[in-house]
């Protein structure tokens, strides 16, 4: 009896041993487990960023002097950078209104409303005004971010991280930070983008140090964050092209092979042009078309980009049967005309914009200098149907391709059948259009660690673009068009106040409506989507009506500050109107990197990578 | 003893009472609107209703993958970027909003919304649907206006069951030459597009009753449109019609025709027959006064607005 209850004491004894030592195991195991570290680190760093947003408000209620409100405002977005990627990631609507663009924004059916940006980008302007210093301001400012932030602590809970979800946003984060971050395009007037870079890269590297096992993925990390640290110039002379070349790239592939190595699943989503598992932004298979397809569409086998690029060159395709696609878009002019304007079918009058190449129309999430369709399928059937461009009616090509018994046996070997249909029609001239993909510039072999490719002159443009010049904050890397990084989805427009002609002594504002005719926003008034730098050199004239002959007017229009420059009054102009102080050298630089974007002889290939 | 007993029993009686007073009814998991998903994940078993509406949601929970025997899903206004993959588990959904968001593209998965009858997705960023819609063969009405739909997928005239498409609002350039297909169509709203021409089936939405073809840039409407013969209202207003076809005045169940701000100089002759019409709006074309006087006379009891 007694060894029973000695025996049950043992058991009993032994049993709470067994609970306490798994719940250490446990509770240990919960502190190697980069997901819980990851949500451990953002609580606190949220904590850490309202008492910043606190503290900015406490000073402007103080009235304290405006140097050290401007201190205060740089140290709590250098808070928020180190927790960007996650915010931005988890919580996008909040990321929004913390650090979105000093943009009004509105909804298609509320033309008349708009919508009114927030957060740091706003409260900077006010912060760093020279003159009109207005706490006032600031505080209704502060208080939105307040709100944000507060937004933020109230639904971290709700954050679901996985190990793949946070090297997903890390990656995002790295791409926000080589295209938008260390551009200066969210801390505009401050310029505060090198210590924020370094901000983001220190989240970086303790964010990656909660992966065990992952000595080259730290290693990669902390070389990025030693480059930032020992750099001690200014904005301007940063080497953006180092910095992306030789450390961000290599890491990002870094954390893409750690990864694959540790079977961590890469995220998969739809809403991505930047495939998840893409080693790096600049890798060639970064880019996802597919993204920008409409579903349905066929795969884009060889022979429906042949059948596309018969029906390219195909006058059949216009009401006079005398002009084709190509008769405006030349495969030796890089796809466009080389004109100002071409004119219209009748040829009555002149066209109202400039033809676009085609050359890389695929990398776009809208298409016409006014944004008004989503795919190319789309494009094709609005410029073919359009009484001034082509004036063609598909039922009667498609009657007319039915009778062709040639056409028929493209046609049969690109779909498998002998319908002719208009949508088929259209996939196929899209199909070839998406095939003329020109990445494979000295730019883009330079990125991909040729160090070779580009001159020392391309070199020094590119950190002008990407610096001084301010080109990249609209031109966006890799595709140096509007769309948005890292998501690629969003294209944006700019009002810059493009002049009728080039005279600059009487310079007049061209009247073309451009994107406000679609909506009737009144703050799109004049805009137009920001086209890709890619190929500039080779598709003069620019603007969206011609106007500029030369890559170098174009350089000097900017250079002044746009239509603002010119004496326009555009309260809209998002261009910004200060001028750029560019040198001769630099705007010589500027070209030459411009030059480096050029890349026309993919077009060629008869196949795409998908 | 006794006294002890009567007041126990009293005590009793009126914290009974008491007890009766504060009685919630009785809580019936199948009729209760949750309002987020970690609430309605507690009933999984059972949650029949969610609304998240105007909750400033940015990311949906995926796992509202788990509440398989939800019916009614309401996410209007919202941040909603994208919709996780596992909606597709809601396999008993009968009605969905999610107006209001910021939807680019649709997740595949959705397709397994067999049951589906009421989808409202309006006022997003959508440019098309995934294909996997031909499974919606519950589906009774769809509101897609105020998205960026410059043209619409052949999949959507599967939609065998479909009353109500409303596609308002958008940048449409043509329709799928198959939409004759859509034969249980009732209302079709495609104002506010840019349509110049309509495809030779639309003539065989023989069901359809209210057709809004306004503020497009259609010079014509179709010459068989006497074909749709349940049509009470066609609404063609701001578009650049120069003509009617005469075989409008066949459509003897047709009440009111709007034709304001279009280029017709004269109207057919079988129009002044038609006794039965109870509306018609002409303001804005070049007609001239002998044309409406005539009009009027043929058509006294017909409002005529010129």
């Amino acid at each position: 009896m007694n060894m029973n209850k000695h025996w049950i004491k043992l058991k009993t004894l032994f049993a709470i041993a067994a609970v306490i030592i798994t719940a250490a195991l446990l509770s240990a195991e919960k502190q190697n487990d980069p997901v819980a570290q990851v949500s451990a680190y953002f609580r606190t760093q949220v904590d850490s960023l309202q008492g910043q947003v606190r503290l900015l408000r406490e000073m402007l209620m103080t009235r304290a002097p405006q140097a050290q409100v401007q201190e205060a405002f740089l140290q709590s977005r250098l808070t928020y950078k180190r927790i960007e990627s996650l915010v931005e990631y988890h919580f996008p609507e909040t990321a929004l209104k913390i650090n979105g663009p000093n943009l009004l924004e509105a909804e298609v059916s509320e033309p008349e409303q708009p919508i009114y940006p927030t957060g740091f980008q706003v409260l900077e302007e006010v912060v760093f005004a020279s003159d009109n210093w207005e706490p006032k301001a600031a505080i209704k400012e502060v208080d939105g971010l307040i709100f944000a932030v507060n937004r933020l602590k109230a639904q971290q809970a709700n954050m679901s991280l996985t190990r793949s979800s946070v090297l997903d946003a890390i990656k995002l984060n790295l791409y926000r930070l080589i295209t938008r971050g260390i551009s200066g395009f969210d801390v505009p007037v401050a310029l505060n983008s090198i210590p924020e870079a370094r901000s983001t890269m220190r989240a970086t590297v303790q964010l990656l140090n909660m992966f065990p096992e992952a000595d080259q993925m730290h290693q990669s990390a902390q070389k990025t964050l030693q480059y930032l640290e020992q750099y001690t110039g200014d904005f301007n002379e940063f080497d953006r092209a180092v910095f992306v070349s030789k450390y961000v790239n290599p890491l990002c592939a870094s954390m893409y092979q750690y990864q694959v190595d540790h079977a961590i699943p890469f995220v998969q989503t739809h809403n991505r042009a930047i495939a998840a598992n893409a080693p790096h932004l600049f890798s060639e298979a970064a880019y996802d078309l597919s993204f920008y397809t409409p579903t349905g569409a066929p795969r884009p086998t060889a022979a429906i980009i042949d059948l596309g690029r018969q029906l390219f060159n195909d006058n059949r395709l216009s009401a006079t049967g005398k002009r084709s696609c190509a008769t405006c878009h030349m495969a030796d002019k890089a796809f466009t005309d080389g004109l100002a304007l071409n004119e219209t079918i009748a040829g009555d009058r002149k066209l109202l914009r400039n033809t676009p190449t085609l050359l890389n129309a695929a990398y776009q999430p809208v298409q016409f200098l006014d944004s008004r369709v989503t795919f190319l399928e789309d494009q094709v059937h609005d410029v073919i149907a359009n009484p001034a461009e082509m004036g063609g009616a598909f039922e009667h090509i498609v009657a007319a391709y039915t009778k062709d018994k040639v056409f028929r046996k493209s046609y049969q070997q690109a779909y498998g059948s002998n319908t002719v249909t208009a949508a088929n029609i259209k996939y196929a001239l899209a199909a070839y259009v998406r095939s003329l993909t020109a990445m494979n510039s000295p730019f883009d072999r330079y990125m991909r660690g040729d160090d070779q490719a580009m001159t020392a002159q391309e070199i020094s443009g590119f950190n002008i673009f990407m610096g001084k010049a301010k080109c990249g904050t609209c031109h966006f890397m890799p595709a140096f068009n509007g769309s948005v990084p890292p998501y690629f989805e969003k294209m944006e427009s700019e009002i810059l106040g493009v002049p009728q002609t080039s005279d600059t002594l009487n310079a007049k504002l061209d009247l073309d409506s451009g994107k406000y005719h679609l909506y009737k926003i009144p703050h799109q008034l004049h805009s137009f989507k920001t086209t890709s730098v890619r190929n500039a050199a080779v598709t003069a004239p620019y603007m969206h009506n011609g106007v500029f002959a030369t890559l170098r007017e174009v350089i000097d229009f900017y250079n002044r500050g746009g239509g603002a420059g010119l004496g326009f009054e555009l309260d809209n102009q998002t261009l910004p109107p200060d001028p750029l102080g560019l040198s001769e050298r630099e705007k010589k630089d500027l070209e030459a990197f411009i030059g480096a974007l050029t890349d026309t002889t993919s077009y060629k290939q008869k196949t795409i990578r998908l | 003893m006794k006294l002890k007993y009567y007041l126990s029993a009293t005590i009793a009686f009126l914290l009974g009472g008491y007890c009766l007073h504060a009685q919630q009814p009785a809580f019936d998991c199948t009729k209760s609107t949750f309002r987020s998903v970690n609430e309605a994940l507690k009933y999984k078993d059972c949650a029949t209703i969610l609304s998240l509406r105007i909750v400033k949601d940015e990311v949906l929970n995926p796992e509202i993958g788990q509440l398989v025997h939800l019916e009614t899903v309401d996410l209007q206004k919202n941040s909603y970027r994208f919709l996780p993959e596992s909606v597709g588990a809601l396999l008993r959904l009968k009605s969905m909003i999610i107006s209001n968001n910021h939807l680019k593209k649709l997740p595949e998965a959705v397709g397994n919304w067999k049951q589906i009858e009421f989808l409202q997705l309006d006022n997003n960023g959508l440019s098309d649907l995934p294909l996997s819609i031909t499974a919606w063969k519950q589906l009774k009405t769809l509101d897609l206006s105020w998205n960026n739909f410059s043209s619409l997928q052949k999949e959507i005239t599967s939609l065998k069951s479909i009353r109500l498409l409303e596609v308002s609002h958008n940048g449409l350039l043509n329709l799928p030459e198959q939409i004759g297909k859509l034969s249980t169509l009732e209302e079709l709203d495609l104002t506010f597009n840019k349509l110049k021409a309509l495809p030779k089936s639309f003539t065989r939405l023989d069901k359809l009753k209210s057709l809004d073809l306004g503020d497009n840039q259609l010079e014509v409407l179709p010459e068989n449109i006497h074909q749709m013969k349940a049509l009470k209202s066609i609404n063609v207003n701001n578009n650049q019609l120069r003509t009617l076809p005469a075989s409008v005045a066949k459509l003897k169940s047709l009440e009111s025709l709007y034709l304001s701000n279009n280029q017709l100089q004269s109207l057919p002759e079988s129009l002044f027959g038609m006794q039965h019409l109870r509306n018609i709006i002409l303001v804005g074309n070049p007609i001239s006064k002998e044309t409406i006087d005539r009009l009027k006379k043929a058509l006294p009891h017909t409002n005529i607005v010129f």
